[in-house]
């Protein structure tokens, strides 16, 4: 079904391509606003991504996952957001309070939801850009690592390195928030 | 909370779009308006082919060029070692002369050296001859 309309939008149905927005926009909607850290660009990343994919559509290889490449895509843009990021740490950590509430309704509990957001942007705020990017695809998306390799285009030791040294920072800064 | 157990959180909870269908919207907006004049397939190509052309043009020129400054390099650096043997071949030339002219100077001086050796030689015995027959 997915597959029809995918060959669909390749061949330049934009009713097509609609159904594969409204199909997927959550998903890369989470890629982005855990890597962003801020909902507003989120959404603007997800806007970004979904008209380069159709830029591109024609040029995607059918036998690899949809989600994969569109999630490739939001990565990419993401990472080159957070490295023209040139904010203080200082002003990341003020909109990380005033950003925190408007994004996560947890199924349970939302304001538990709210509080887990707010904790992840604080113990993720000091990761380097790459290091936040494959700690999100790895450890939170749960992408195996030639699924990581794939979307963002690095070697696996690069991802194998930047994920320890996430790791380690995200337990540090873990024990001390709590 | 430990670790693992955050990041399982963290995997079950779903964050949100605030605005979805207003994403959604602009998103169809913008394709509806890049579409009018041609499918994206098409117009991806197009714009691929341009680009390739982009890409082409500025790699031509620069090859052109780095193989004109190496000809240019080749040619003067032809024309500098030309120079330097022709001066060497000079140079040769005229310090053969000089060493020979040398050479001769040197030999015509042990010449004179020895026969004025050789004349004060018969002097001395030109002189003690003469003592010898006058004391006799």
């Amino acid at each position: 079904m997915m597959s029809e309309t995918i060959q669909e939008a390749k061949n330049g149905d934009a009713r097509a391509f609609a159904l594969i927005v409204r199909q997927y926009r959550q998903s890369v909607f989470r890629i982005c606003v855990r890597i962003l850290g801020d909902s507003d660009e989120a959404e603007d990343a997800v806007q970004e991504t979904f008209v380069r994919a159709w830029q591109a559509i024609s040029g995607y290889d059918i036998r690899f996952s949809i989600a994969t490449w569109l999630g490739a895509i939001a990565c990419r843009l993401c990472y080159d957001v957070l490295r023209r990021r040139k904010r203080q740490r200082r002003y990341e950590q003020e909109a990380l309070w005033h950003h925190s509430g408007d994004c996560v309704r947890d199924p349970e509990s939302d304001v538990s939801g709210r509080d887990l957001e707010m904790l992840f942007r604080k113990v993720t705020s000091a990761l380097a850009p790459m290091q936040k990017t494959v700690f999100v695809l790895a450890e939170i998306e749960g992408f195996p690592f030639e699924e990581v390799r794939r979307i963002t285009g690095w070697s696996t030791v690069q991802i194998k390195s930047n994920l320890y040294i996430a790791r380690k920072k995200v337990r540090k800064a873990l024990e001390k928030e709590l | 909370m430990r670790y693992d157990e955050f990041i399982e959180k963290m995997r079950i909870s779903e964050p949100q779009m605030p605005h979805p269908e207003e994403v959604t919207g602009r998103i169809l907006e913008r394709i509806e308006h890049r579409s009018q004049g041609g499918g994206a397939a098409v117009r991806t190509r197009v714009r691929s082919s341009m680009t390739q052309w982009m890409r082409i043009v500025p790699a031509c020129t620069g090859i052109a060029a780095t193989v004109v400054m190496v000809l240019s390099l080749l040619i003067a650096h032809q024309d500098v070692d030309t120079a330097v043997r022709a001066d060497i071949r000079d140079l040769d030339i005229l310090s053969c002369s000089i060493h020979r002219e040398a050479d001769t100077h040197l030999e015509y001086y042990r010449k004179i050296k020895a026969l004025r050796q050789s004349c004060r030689g018969l002097e001395d015995k030109a002189v003690k001859f003469q003592n010898h027959e006058n004391r006799h």
